[in-house]
């Protein structure tokens, strides 16, 4: 037993020497040392630097594609405005109209093509019984749509560089940051009080306001000296009904549907988006850092 | 500026700089966890470990897998929907994947951070092909049917952004599709065949499994040499 251990002792010493070496290859050459002396002691990190932001608007017409719905996909066609104080801080607004391209997913065209089978059904049915509250004749017509959005916002740029695209395309880039409310346009199904939500008319469409916080992070490729290609990432928590089902406000901790649809039925949802925007800055020409 | 032009000169300081981290024949070692990003009823998070060696500055082979079992998560939508719309989704749940992958790194850079310091980053695309263990997990006659897992040809397709800290020490962002033919439960019961496994899934699914990657990546040998002397 004794010997058995001391040879996966041993084994192990031996493996952990040879990666020991391995890893201890000697390191002969270095490169961009960080200089804590000389003339680049206390020095920015980035000399006569392209200011593209600086004293300059930002308009930025944009299409804005909704990630990871559950029953329906919108387009937001939109813009963004920003006048940028400095190079790294900017306030503006994000305008955008969703209500000319919504498109059903999947899974909500799976879900019409049981609710038209079963429309066929007698409604004494307990499939049709069960449903009647929760769909209509419709599904799609009682989804919950995006139909606009203003959001005013605060844009910071901690980050600027440029990258090399195949070693043969140079482009200056900036990482930055935005934040701000959001005011989004809904249109969702109306709500109707408790045992009045199986009439057609109890499946009709209402708006409203949803105030909810926004941001996200972006990266700008400039084009030119006034113009670039933008992508952006964009998180917009709120809740909302997004199916016009009934799920709560009845039973223990409301957590049971109540036939009725109410504000207790929207569940909160991290919206999130990604925008692709070409942007223009004015005026056309940029400054430069010492 | 007349300041810094009257400061020492440091011989040292060279016009052309070196690419600041050789990738070329070093190994990269990647553990990562990934999170499901495109399926609303079942979540497969997973930790993941990713070996590449790089052939050239841009091109590496390498391999990796994900371990699934224990971590996949029926989320609260699948209720929501089966309760509110009566209308039974097919579900599978993972054991684990593993594939063979070329990486291609076209794009590079840096950035100045607060305009007080500098970082390297680069961008890759990743693609490979592999195999997935996954079984549909039973909803529609949950007493009878336990399907066994069964493995299935992946393929994989992704983008990823790596942020070096130093020459051998970088954070790793990637997203990446591991596609796949899925076998789904059979939404009928097949009457007096309860029992009989080959009535239990039917019909097949092309699944994308978008998954965001996040980890850390350590290139081995730690220390390199450049080819060329600055």
């Amino acid at each position: 037993m004794n010997t058995t251990k001391a040879k996966i002792t041993k084994c192990l010493l031996s493996l952990l020497a040879a990666g020991a070496a391995f890893l201890a290859a000697p390191e002969r050459a270095s490169a961009q040392e960080i200089l804590l002396t000389g003339p680049l002691a206390g020095a920015s990190s980035v000399r006569h630097l392209r200011l593209y932001r600086e004293r300059r608007f930002e308009i930025a017409p944009a299409v804005t594609f909704t990630l990871l719905d559950e029953y329906q996909r919108t387009i937001l066609l939109g813009a963004r405005l920003t006048y940028n104080f400095t190079d790294w801080l900017g306030f503006g607004v994000w305008g955008a109209y969703g209500g000319a391209i919504q498109l059903p997913t999947h899974l909500t065209d799976e879900i019409q093509k049981v609710n038209r089978v079963r429309r066929t059904e007698d409604p004494t049915t307990t499939n049709r019984r069960l449903t009647a509250v929760q769909l209509g004749d419709n599904f799609e017509d009682q989804l919950a749509g995006m139909d606009w959005v203003v959001a005013p916002q605060i844009t910071l740029v901690p980050f600027r560089g440029k990258i090399a695209l195949f070693q043969s395309i140079y482009v200056d880039t900036d990482l930055y940051f935005f934040g701000g409310p959001a005011f989004v346009g809904l249109k969702e199904r109306a709500e109707c009080e408790a045992n009045a939500c199986s009439t057609p008319e109890s499946f009709d469409m209402a708006s409203r306001m949803a105030i909810a916080p926004t941001f996200g992070l972006g990266l700008s490729f400039y084009m030119s000296k006034w113009s670039a290609l933008g992508f952006e990432w964009r998180g917009l928590p709120f809740s909302w009904n997004t199916g016009g089902f009934d799920t709560a406000g009845g039973g223990k901790d409301n957590n049971y549907p109540d036939t009725a649809i109410s504000d207790a039925d929207r569940r909160f949802h991290f919206n999130q988006m990604l925008t692709v925007s070409f942007n223009v800055y004015l005026p056309t020409q940029y400054r430069v850092s010492e | 500026m007349e300041k810094e032009a009257a400061r020492p000169l440091r011989e040292d300081i060279y016009a052309v700089q070196q690419i600041f981290v050789i990738k070329s024949t070093r190994f990269e070692l990647n553990p990562y966890w990934s999170f499901t990003l495109n399926d609303q009823f079942i979540n497969h998070p997973a930790p993941g470990l990713a070996l590449n060696f790089y052939i050239s500055n841009v091109l590496a082979i390498g391999v990796n897998g994900n371990y699934y079992n224990p971590f996949n998560v029926d989320r609260e939508f699948n209720f929501l929907v089966r309760r509110s719309a009566r209308v039974a989704v097919p579900l599978s749940e993972y054991d684990w994947s593993a594939a063979f992958n070329f990486t291609y790194v076209p794009a590079f850079g840096k950035f100045s951070g607060f305009s007080d310091f500098i970082f390297q980053y680069d961008a890759y695309v990743v693609g490979g092909v592999g195999a997935i263990s996954t079984r549909p997990i039973p909803v529609i006659d949950p007493d009878n049917r336990n399907p066994k897992y069964e493995t299935k040809l992946a393929f994989n397709a992704g983008i990823g952004l790596r942020i070096f800290f130093n020459r051998w020490f970088a954070a790793v962002a990637e997203v990446r599709d591991y596609m796949f033919n899925d076998k789904l439960e059979n939404l009928r019961i097949v009457p007096g065949r309860e029992g009989d496994e080959s009535t239990w899934t039917d019909k097949t699914s092309f699944t994308h499994n978008v998954q965001a990657q996040v980890g850390v990546s350590i290139f081995l040998p730690f220390s390199f040499e450049y080819r060329l002397p600055k």
